[in-house]
């Protein structure tokens, strides 16, 4: 339960600031930090857990009211990105960093794929051949780079406020 | 225990995913318009809180009292320069309504009511073109009015709820404007692009369109006002088997960095639907 209040505080102050404050910190554009997904990707992988795949619900519910798409793509986006980072949380391994490097990859390249996929699909004039490419490729590296840096505190604090079970 | 929890991670999954799906489905009605409303009802105070605690830390360092002697001296200068062609186009002005009530010609000028509103925020996709602005239905904002600033046009109101509204900004991709390059008076379509670059389309072959022509906004299509300037034409590629010339347009507005923008309040656009006729059936 603790999980599912922090994130209803957490969530959209992060929301706002990947609206408010990150744009400005881009310099000229060269790459987009994604603020949400790569909290909720290193939440879900700390901790592999039901209540920590709400946080995708939030965190796509609170992007789409702050964006122009329509309601619902970041939601999936953001599921579909998730539920591979709790999936690998669930390993022995999970801890280790070519896991969190591996996760935040293929997350990233989820959500974008399937963002993309919902933009056409709901009639947004997306130009496959001319995606911005190097842009995509700078933000999946800062995403990684970011993931990284916070995973030790993230998994400090699913620490503090949870109570870990054993599986059998 | 392990198959089990995955079991159930797996369906919470599918139904997130079926909760994006319905919301999605319901996008296209009123519904979903409401919903978000209600979210941003709630987190628009925050944002406006937020952004101004950090706003300070993006503005523009003073500028040093040399530089400010100088600027004023420029400043002065222009200010000269546009009197005395204030004083000229008056001149014009009078001349041009003498000849129209000659010619019993009336037409209203074109004066607009403006609503400032401060920019509060980007989408949260930095591959969509929007910007959130920290008014809304409440200030007399409605979808499809036009944002320009003191440069030219910006976007248009895309979404409005009672607290803010979201900007579809010019540049983006799905955007396009009927404009026309003042010095040929050629008309032509401004598309917005992936890369947040601006293309003109549509040029006939014969129209003398180059670089550094203005672009304006033509009024055709009824959903702009005529006359906004948009931006300056970079480079042309005009090829001898091609159909029309094309263009790429440089923004007359800085889009990455805007923070304060106008609403054109007064204009409602034109709906053409009824004027396009509907094909007769055949059987008739």
């Amino acid at each position: 339960m603790r999980n599912i209040i922090l994130g209803l505080l957490v969530i959209p102050l992060l929301a706002i600031f990947q609206s408010t404050l990150l744009p400005y910190l881009n310099l000229h554009g060269e790459f987009n930090l994604d603020l949400v997904l790569v909290i909720v990707l290193s939440w879900n992988l700390a901790y592999p857990n039901s209540e920590s795949l709400l946080w995708s619900l939030l965190g796509g519910l609170m992007l789409d009211s702050l964006s122009g798409a329509h309601m619902g793509i970041n939601i999936i986006s953001l599921t579909m990105a998730s539920l591979i980072a709790n999936l690998a949380g669930s390993r022995v391994w999970s801890t280790h960093i070519i896991l969190r490097i591996s996760v935040g990859i293929t997350g990233t390249i989820i959500y974008y794929l399937v963002y993309f996929l919902l933009l056409t699909i709901t009639g947004w004039r997306t130009d496959w051949a001319n995606l911005p490419i190097e842009n995509l490729v700078s933000s999946i590296i800062i995403n990684v780079l970011v993931m990284i840096m916070i995973f030790p505190s993230i998994r400090w604090l699913t620490a503090k406020i949870t109570q870990h079970s054993i599986d059998i | 225990m392990y198959r089990n929890k995955l079991q159930t991670n797996v369906i919470l999954s599918a139904t997130i995913i079926a909760i994006g799906i319905l919301l999605l489905s319901l996008s296209y009605s009123d519904s979903s318009s409401k919903f978000k409303g209600v979210i941003s009802t709630i987190i628009t105070p925050l944002q406006i809180n937020i952004y101004s605690l950090v706003e300070p830390l993006f503005t523009n360092e003073p500028i040093a009292p040399e530089e400010l002697v100088n600027l004023n001296a420029t400043l002065t200068a222009e200010i000269a320069l546009l009197r005395s062609e204030n004083i000229r186009l008056s001149e014009t002005i009078y001349e041009r309504d003498m000849l129209a009530a000659l010619l019993n010609y009336t037409k209203l000028d074109n004066v607009n009511t403006y609503i400032s509103a401060n920019v509060i925020g980007k989408d949260t996709s930095s591959f969509l073109q929007y910007v959130i602005i920290d008014i809304g239905t409440t200030g007399g904002v409605q979808r499809d009015m036009p944002v320009v600033t003191d440069a030219g046009l910006v976007g248009i109101i895309n979404e409005a709820t009672p607290r803010a509204s979201k900007v579809l900004l010019v540049n983006s991709d799905q955007m396009a404007v009927n404009v026309r390059v003042q010095n040929s008076r050629a008309d032509g379509v401004l598309f917005g692009q992936a890369s947040k670059d601006l293309r003109l389309r549509y040029i006939a072959l014969d129209a003398n369109i180059s670089a550094g022509d203005l672009v304006v906004t033509s009024g055709l299509g009824g959903s702009l006002p005529a006359n906004i300037p948009v931006g300056v034409i970079a480079s042309v590629r005009s090829r001898a088997y091609d159909v029309f010339q094309e263009a790429e347009v440089l923004p007359l507005a800085n889009l990455d960095k805007i923070e304060i923008v106008m609403i054109i309040t007064d204009f409602t656009t034109i709906e053409l639907k009824p004027l396009i006729s509907t094909p007769i059936p055949d059987d008739l």
